[in-house]
């Protein structure tokens, strides 16, 4: 069991929340700055995947890599939580992963003659569950449970979990023997999917140069992001503004993914609802407060490869022409 | 208002304007069904269907569409009837009326259009199914007023009253009954007339609504019909039924006013006397009961008279076809300076009977193939009134004959100087119909069929005497030898430059219709007619076939003398349908002889209407293109400049547009700025795809130009901030206009791969 233990958490604890207040003067965008560049501290040449990270961080939404091993996955989990001033739980899903082993489970303390709850990692700020596809569809839905609820249920006791809970899944696309492929409905619960992929040939001489460089300070461990200005930003996120023709091009959109006779499983309400969530994050991210056709574009590829399925080809190409052929809203 | 839906009563109103504009169309057939008819048609139904579905503006185009084709089809050469296009134009106003109508008042002005096209319409229509289309009219009008009634009381009706919407197909086929029943009633007079035996109705007389005699009320009519109808109005008929002679002795003006004598009953012998037996008084008696010189008081009843009150009643023949038509009687190969004759003497030819339909045609024997491949014939009808003689006024290329009821061949010949007769009798009985087919002859022949026989006339003149067959083709070489030598100088002088026959035969008329004066009061003083008419240049219409035909002759073409009657284009009358002709109308012209032995008329005498030789549009084509064959060169090049520089030309237009449009509000200029630059694109060979965001193709364009770049980020920003979150900010009009220029097309066509933006 590869989880690390978390301080002990009584049942129905909720944390404190700040009520969310539209007009907060305290959203500071040096702070997602500061962010941004923390994070491409760590993760070298990887800006755009980076941005997306974080618009995927500010629309609440859970990131799915699919990535090959070694590419940063666990650095890019592991500088968030700390850039986040969070904690981090790593689940390494092995096929003879039990669900208590994610979620947690109740021990008979011999001393006190009660029953403990040890919570699992699902209770931490930053899950990263490597190779969920390699665990059993009991543990899966376990952890999807989790995502979707953001609280787990053990022995009939509900225990809510973190406020800014934020997974991140990894799949290897290479082996798939023994893998338990996650299901499109299960799928669907992930706002994007990601593909960190190789950095290119002068980040990776930079990471050598790095690694290899004794002035580098290693681990530093100073948050950038309060978790309160975290929950201002996402509230933030949630109320910018959508114009009606952006929603109804977005709809088109949808409408296009789920009428192609190439798309055997197109879109569904609750991938519509991440996706705009996804462009209002992006537009937050561009320092704007309205979305427009572009954002929507710009996530569109990310929020679809994680849901579409496609009867005969590859989704990116099938993308490729629905983007191209669902007319964008032109300035009037 | 230009895409809602059409609601009930414009649809209906909407409709009937369209039923009416089919019964035009269909009245329109009959006379013109030729490729500009189609045209303009399509191009109306078009129109109305573009108005219904698209934009109802575009059905104010139906009003100007008949005019226009009208002109168009005088342009070039295919002219329609005046009265055809105001009628169209009238029928055509219904339908915008009826969609652009603001109230009802209105709307219900295009019904009363469109009623009222389509009564006149049905009611001059010859063909007796047009009525279907009236009955259709009138069936959507019923529904029209009934759904509108119901509407009304539909406002007042209390809710507990529920409308039976079953009751409205009902009254509407209970008014269509009802006018089918009234048209049944009818029925005989809708495609030709018969007295109704139950005396509702007087009739008028005339088979056709339109009938040349048939105008002077009850009773004349018919008998007049019937002559023209049944063929036993020649030979033994009813003798009422003859004009009276305008020429009439005494003793028939007895006849006429008081009463013919009685013929005695009791027979007298007659026995040769002796000279010493016989009394004097008795011969002057004999003699005086025939001569007039006695009146007998005991007479007979007086006729009824069968004079037409009201017909002219000078008229010689009344002609139904084509006016300006030469109708021939004799014609005269033979001229010795000073009279025509007929060189041949064969005899008559009878003519080959063929069945056609019901009807049986007599054929000209020689030209019965040609005539019956024809696909479009004319057929003229000719009534002979008033003439005094047996051959048959017929136009030039006649080919075959038909009276109803006649199938003996015995009745007609064809005489050896090729004109139509009815053989064996002095003339042809008054009011007989005679049915004449006619072949047309276009313009092409005469360009073409004429060359083979551009031939000297002198060297010639041997062997054709002897090669001919069929008409006889003497040229009359009697002529005097020094006006032989002075018409040939002559023809020489007039043709002279030109190589082409048939524009030679065109310079000698056109010579003889402007320089010389139509005088028919002129007596030429001296021995020779013909001399002095080319000095003195004026004379009678004779003297113009005559200079016209010898004038030719010296060209090398055959031709001959006609004598005949003219139908003068004076004297028609459009009401009815038919042209008289008067005892001034007879006249002589000049016919020309083609390659395939076919005649060709030409009208040499000025104010005679010159025969209509129809050009293919082939030839209508090449003449026009030779005639302004510098003006198409010309407007070929300009053609071919202007399109290698047509993107030149739409930049400037583009500029112009964008420097016009600086009075517009500013939200309308980024459009304007927007539709420009996609424009610019589409015509570069690459427009936007339609998926892609105008910011970001504009941004993946200007990529590789920093500055560029910062001016459409600019830009699109504020384009962004105006249209996605509706605020009042606009992109400043010198960035947009540094846009509009900085983008012209040459810069889309060296970038045609956009990066990222």
């Amino acid at each position: 069991m590869n989880t690390t233990q978390s301080p002990p958490t009584g049942p129905n604890e909720h944390r404190e929340r700040t009520p969310s207040k539209r007009c907060q003067p305290t959203l500071h965008p040096s702070h997602l700055t500061n962010l941004r560049e923390a994070l491409g501290r760590v993760l070298l040449g990887k800006a755009e995947q980076i941005e997306l990270v974080i618009a995927c961080l500010l629309a609440q939404g859970h990131l799915l890599l699919d990535d090959l091993p070694g590419t940063g996955k666990t650095t890019l989990a592991k500088a968030l939580a700390d850039c986040l001033g969070g904690r981090l739980a790593r689940v390494q899903c092995t096929p003879d992963l039990l669900p208590t082993d994610v979620t947690g489970f109740n021990l008979f303390n011999q001393k006190t003659r009660e029953f403990e709850f040890h919570p699992g990692p699902v209770f931490a700020d930053v899950l990263l569950a490597d190779e969920l596809n390699r665990t059993t569809p009991r543990t899966q839905s376990a952890l999807l449970e989790a995502m979707a609820e953001r609280q787990v249920t053990i022995d009939a006791v509900p225990y809510t979990l973190s406020e800014m809970f934020f997974v991140i899944a990894t799949q290897n696309p290479i082996d798939s023997h023994g893998a338990y492929p996650l299901p499109e409905a299960q799928l669907d619960r992930f706002a994007v999917k990601l593909r960190i992929g190789y950095p290119d040939r002068q980040a990776q001489i930079d990471i050598l140069a790095a690694a290899s460089d004794p002035t580098t300070p290693c681990d530093e461990k100073k948050p950038v992001l309060a978790l309160e200005e975290l929950q201002r930003w996402q509230q933030h996120v949630r109320t910018t503004a959508v114009h009606p023709r952006v929603r109804e091009y977005l709809v088109d959109l949808v409408d296009a993914t789920r009428s192609d006779p190439a798309v055997e499983l197109g879109c569904s309400p609750r991938g519509m609802l991440h996706w705009q969530r996804m462009a209002q994050a992006w537009a937050v991210l561009q320092n704007r407060d309205f979305v427009t056709p572009s954002d929507v574009l710009h996530v569109a590829r990310p929020v679809l490869s994680v849901r579409l399925l496609a009867t005969s080809g590859d989704v990116d190409t099938i993308l490729d022409r629905l983007l191209d052929t669902v007319p964008a809203p032109e300035y009037r | 208002m230009s895409t809602e839906r059409l609601n009930r009563r414009t649809s209906e109103t909407a409709a009937l304007a369209m039923t009416a504009m089919a019964a035009t169309m269909w009245i329109r057939f009959r006379g013109e069904a030729s490729p500009l008819y189609w045209t303009e048609w399509g191009l109306a139904w078009a129109c109305a269907i573009l108005a219904i579905t698209l934009h109802r503006r575009i059905s104010l185009a139906l009003v100007g569409l008949p005019v226009l084709s009208a002109l168009v089809g005088r342009l070039i050469g295919m002219p329609t009837a005046v009265e055809m296009t105001a009628l169209t134009v009238l029928v055509h106003t219904a339908l915008p009326i009826a969609l652009l109508a603001q109230t009802e008042r209105t709307r219900a002005m295009s019904m009363v259009l469109s009623g009222f096209g389509m009564l006149f319409v049905t009611a001059i229509n010859d063909d007796s199914r047009s009525v279907i289309v009236a009955i259709v009219w009138m069936a959507v009008c019923v529904w029209h007023l009934v759904a509108n009634h119901w509407e009304k009381i539909g406002v007042c009706m209390p809710d507990s009253v529920r409308p039976a919407f079953g009751m409205r197909p009902w009254v509407v086929l209970l008014a269509v009954t009802v006018c089918l029943l009234g048209g049944w009633v009818v029925r005989g007079r809708i495609a030709s007339s018969y007295s109704l035996t139950w005396g509702v109705m007087p009739t008028s007389g005339g088979s056709k609504w339109s009938d040349p005699a048939a105008r002077s009320g009850v009773g004349s009519g018919d008998a007049a019909i019937a002559a023209r109808d049944h063929a036993e109005t020649f030979g033994a008929v009813e003798s009422d039924i003859f004009l009276e002679s305008t020429e009439s002795s005494l003793f028939d003006l007895f006849s006429d006013m008081i009463g013919e004598p009685k013929k005695k009953r009791s027979s007298q012998k007659a026995q040769s006397m002796s000279s010493e037996n016989l009394i004097q008084s008795h011969q002057r008696k004999a003699r005086s009961e025939q001569g007039g010189g006695s009146f007998s008081t005991d007479r007979m009843a007086a006729p009824k008279h069968q004079h037409f009150q009201d017909a002219t009643s000078r008229a010689i023949v009344q002609w139904a076809g084509p006016s300006g038509v030469r109708l021939a009687m004799h014609r005269f190969n033979g001229f010795d300076g000073i009279d025509w004759f007929s060189t041949t003497s064969e005899n008559d030819q009878l003519l080959t009977r063929q069945q056609l339909g019901q009807e049986d045609w007599f054929f000209v024997p020689n030209r019965m193939e040609s005539a019956l491949a024809d696909p479009d014939p004319q057929v003229g009808v000719v009534k002979i009134l008033r003439l005094n003689s047996a051959r048959i006024p017929a136009p030039t290329s006649s080919e075959a004959v038909h009276i109803r009821d006649i199938d003996r061949e015995d009745f007609f010949a064809l005489t050896s100087d090729d004109s139509l007769t009815m053989s064996g009798r002095e003339k042809i009985p008054s009011m007989t119909v005679i049915n004449i087919a006619s072949t047309r002859i276009w313009e092409d022949d005469l360009w073409s069929l004429l060359p083979a026989q551009a031939v000297r006339h002198a060297e010639s003149v041997g062997e054709l005497k002897t090669a001919e067959t069929g008409s006889p083709t003497d040229y009359g070489s009697r002529l005097p030898p020094e006006l032989d030598a002075e018409l040939r100088e002559y023809a020489e002088r007039i043709t002279d430059g030109i190589d082409h026959p048939y524009a030679k035969v065109q310079a000698i008329v056109r010579h003889l219709r402007s320089e010389f004066i139509f005088d028919r009061q002129f007596s030429p003083p001296g021995e020779v007619p013909i001399q002095d008419f080319l000095g003195q240049r004026r004379g009678g219409d004779h003297l113009f076939a005559t200079t016209a035909a010898l004038l030719i002759r010296q060209i090398g073409l055959q031709t001959r003398l006609v004598s005949g009657l003219y139908v003068s284009p004076a004297n028609r009358d459009a009401s009815a349908g038919h042209a008289e002709v008067y005892p001034e109308d007879v006249h002589v012209w000049a016919e020309v002889r083609l390659d395939d032995q076919r005649w060709f008329a030409i009208e040499p005498t000025p104010g005679y209407r010159q025969p209509i030789y129809t050009r293919s549009m082939v030839l209508a084509c090449q003449l026009w293109a030779a005639d302004h064959w510098p003006a198409i060169c010309i407007a070929f090049a300009v053609l071919i400049s202007l399109w290698l520089t047509r993107l030149r030309w739409f930049e400037g237009a583009v500029l112009l547009i964008w420097w016009l449009s600086q009075p517009l509000p500013a939200r309308r200029r980024m459009r304007l700025a927007m539709w420009i630059l996609q424009t610019r694109g589409r015509l570069a060979g690459h427009p936007r795809a339609v998926g892609r965001p105008q910011r970001d193709w504009l941004l993946g364009l200007a990529g590789r130009h920093p500055d560029l770049c910062g001016l459409v980020r600019r830009v699109c920003d504020a384009a962004d901030q105006l249209a996605w979150r509706n605020s009042d900010s606009y992109p400043t009009p010198d960035d947009m206009s540094h846009l509009v220029r900085r983008m012209p097309i040459s810069f889309f066509r060296q970038h045609p791969f956009e990066t990222s933006a």
